[in-house]
């Protein structure tokens, strides 16, 4: 039929707007991104010189960065398997045929329609020290006394921003989750139940399997976001207390916008970007079920 | 003993009641059709016999005792369904052995078992494909081995047969039947497929709009349908029937363009009536002693038979002549009955015996 050969500048008209809007708008930061790591750039500077891979050395010679690697890998990994859990849990209540289930859905679903800076505002207040709903909570219950300083405290404010990451996400991993869930042929768990399997056997032999790949798909897809992730750390704990919220997209944020150097932040972007293309590449190797 | 009996089963969806008090009994190691046209109420009984769905009144029984309160898989029942329901993710082998895995079964039964059912289904090239990588043919046996690898009391079928294309049918239908023979298993199958009913089952139960119509053996049915609804559906092509009265005497039938054709057998006299007669039991006649003269509308060769539709003074008529017949469409011809094989019908569709001569 019509093929890219026999029709070379009918293809190059059709498919030029795209490709530019995908060049410029996606390519070119990449691009440019990428060499600004190896320069000095800095808007504090009259003139951008070129410093090979000195940003690179000097981050990785610096035990902050290290730090704010862990940081990284601990609190988004942490959010990533705890959202995932939880909307699949949300996800199969709401699908075991409980009561107004639209009503559900679409009130866990709100939650993935308010922004980002709205939740780590709200999580300022739940976790506040003195009139925080959590301290509360603990206080009533008899579990602490006095206040926890969720804020203050280096061991807990990595959780608190878990749990923002973790709650923030459910609805999006339910969403995906539910409509995998009512893709499976209603006849294919009858036909379990006839063959003997109870409801665990059935979760654990025809449901979780069947989910698995686009769970994996959907968890992610959360890191990634988890991982671009900015407002919540800087919102909530600024990265404190002592570095122990600094993750890597906040650290490449402050070291563009309070440093203003360009170039450190861009060599961060750039370990940022390595380290997604790795993750997704492994992960694609190993985790997710070929299809036959 | 797996005898299967169902009593006064009424189900609800909602307000809408789709069965309506079905009494069944359907004896040990017996193969059993439930047929009817579609959305009459076939599956839902299946599914409430299997235990996958909720009955709103009655009991189910097998071997005698209620199993009303058992989940499915304490009902000692494998079912086959139309779509297959295969595990999708999980090969030939492990589709077969899950039930005998979830029932703790050992391993090395387990495999004797699987490779049994997989050699008498023909599947033991396939143990180790998924299911996208089979055909429609190949799914349709692994959907059979899953039900019989662990030799159940009673086997349900779903319409099994639906999804597959006309030579194949015919094909797992014997086969079907030859595994039932082996299986010592009581069966109940559904199907809308008349042919498979009539082919297949020791027994036929005609269900419509949620009601049992008729029950009895392939050819009872045939001979003597209970009602209209019975005698148009069961038999291909589909029985004449023509509306039209009794005279006084009841020895002759008349219909409102004046037409009458005397019957041979004496009926109550009524006044509203429907006459059946089967094309088997119509013959082309161009002699004077034809019954009825028509005209010939359409010719159907279907290579062994001829079907010849005749446009009557009664109605439209469809006559089932032998296989090279000479008729040609337009030919005025003459048609004539077997009055042994009249069907009657009264007002309200129930078949009407004949009395004296
Ligand atoms: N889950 C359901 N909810 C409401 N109505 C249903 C449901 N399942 C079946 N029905 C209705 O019950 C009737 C019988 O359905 P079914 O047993 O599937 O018919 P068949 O198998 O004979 O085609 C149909 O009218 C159908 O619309
Ligand atoms: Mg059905």
């Amino acid at each position: 039929m019509f093929s890219i050969r026999r029709h070379p500048v009918f293809f190059v008209v059709l498919f030029a707007p795209a490709l530019l809007l995908v060049g410029g708008l996606m390519l070119f930061p990449i691009v440019n991104g990428i060499r600004l790591s190896f320069t000095n750039a800095s808007p504090l500077r009259a003139e951008t010189r070129f410093v090979g891979v000195e940003n690179f050395i000097y981050l990785f010679e610096d035990p902050r960065f290290w730090e704010v690697l862990g940081n990284t890998v601990y609190i988004c990994g942490l959010s990533t398997i705890f959202c995932t859990i939880l909307g699949l849990v949300v996800a199969l209540l709401l699908d075991s045929g409980i009561r107004f289930v639209g009503f559900f859905r679409a009130a866990v679903f709100q939650v993935w329609v308010v922004p980002w800076i709205v939740i780590a505002i709200l999580w300022g207040w739940l976790f506040n020290d003195e009139w925080g709903i959590v301290n509360q909570f603990l206080r009533s219950t008899g579990i602490i006394e006095g206040q926890m300083a969720w804020m203050f405290e280096p061991k807990l404010a990595p959780w608190v921003v878990i749990f923002a990451y973790s709650w923030r996400a459910v609805p999006f991993v339910m969403v995906i989750a539910l409509a995998a869930l009512q893709g499976i042929p209603k006849e294919v768990n009858e036909a379990a139940e006839i063959d003997g399997a109870g409801y665990l056997n059935r979760l654990r032999h025809i449901t979780l399997p069947l989910l698995q790949n686009i769970l994996l798909v959907a968890a992610l897809l959360e890191a990634v976001r988890f991982l671009q992730e900015v407002t919540i750390p800087l919102v909530l704990t600024q990265g404190g207390p002592i570095g122990a919220t600094n993750v890597l997209s906040l650290f490449t944020y402050k070291a563009a916008f309070t440093e203003w150097d360009f170039g450190l932040a861009s060599a961060a972007g750039t370990v940022w970007l390595l380290f997604v293309i790795v993750f997704a590449g492994v992960y694609n190797r190993f985790l997710l079920r070929k299809s036959a | 003993m797996a005898n299967v009996q169902t009593r006064n089963i009424k189900k609800k969806y909602g307000s809408v009641e789709v069965l309506h008090g079905i009494d069944l009994e359907i004896e040990d190691k017996e193969f059993v059709a439930l047929v009817g046209p579609s959305g009459c109420g076939k599956s839902t009984l299946l599914r409430i016999i299997a235990g996958l769905e909720e009955h709103s009144g009655g009991d189910v029984l097998i071997g005698g005792e209620t199993v009303s309160d058992l989940t499915p898989k304490d009902r000692d029942i494998a079912m086959v369904f139309q779509s297959y329901a295969l595990y999708p993710h999980k090969n030939v082998y492990e589709n077969l052995a899950f039930t005998l895995r979830m029932r703790n079964t050992p391993k090395g039964e387990i495999d004797t078992k699987v490779r049994a059912a997989a050699e008498a289904l023909n599947l033991t090239d396939y143990l180790d494909r998924a299911p996208a990588q089979l055909s429609g043919g190949q799914r349709q046996r692994v959907a059979m081995g899953r039900a019989l690898v662990r030799k159940p009391k009673v086997f349900l079928f779903d319409e099994p047969l639906s999804n597959l294309d006309a030579k194949l049918r015919v094909e797992m239908r014997t086969e079907i039947r030859r595994l039932h023979q082996d299986l010592n298993a009581t069966s109940i199958y559904v199907t809308h497929d008349q042919v498979e009913a009539m082919t297949m089952a020791d027994r036929i139960v005609v269900l419509h709009d949620g009601d049992i119509i008729q029950v009895g053996k392939p050819m009872e049915l045939y001979d003597a349908p209970a009602t209209t609804f019975v005698a148009s559906f069961i038999g291909s092509p589909q029985m004449n029937l023509f509306e039209g009265n009794l005279d006084a005497a009841g020895g002759h039938f008349h219909v409102s363009t004046g037409s009458s054709i005397r019957l041979g057998k004496q009926y109550r006299s009524e006044a509203s009536v429907t006459l059946g007669i089967r094309p088997d039991d119509l013959e082309l006649d161009a002699s004077d002693a034809a019954d009825i003269q028509g005209k010939i509308r359409v010719v159907e060769h279907t290579g062994g038979e001829t079907l010849v539709f005749v446009d009557t003074p009664f109605g439209p008529l469809c006559v089932r002549a032998p296989a090279r017949s000479q008729a040609r469409v337009g030919d005025i011809t003459g048609v004539k009955i077997d009055r042994e094989r009249l069907h009657m019908f009264d007002a309200s569709g129930l078949r009407m015996s004949a009395g004296g001569a």
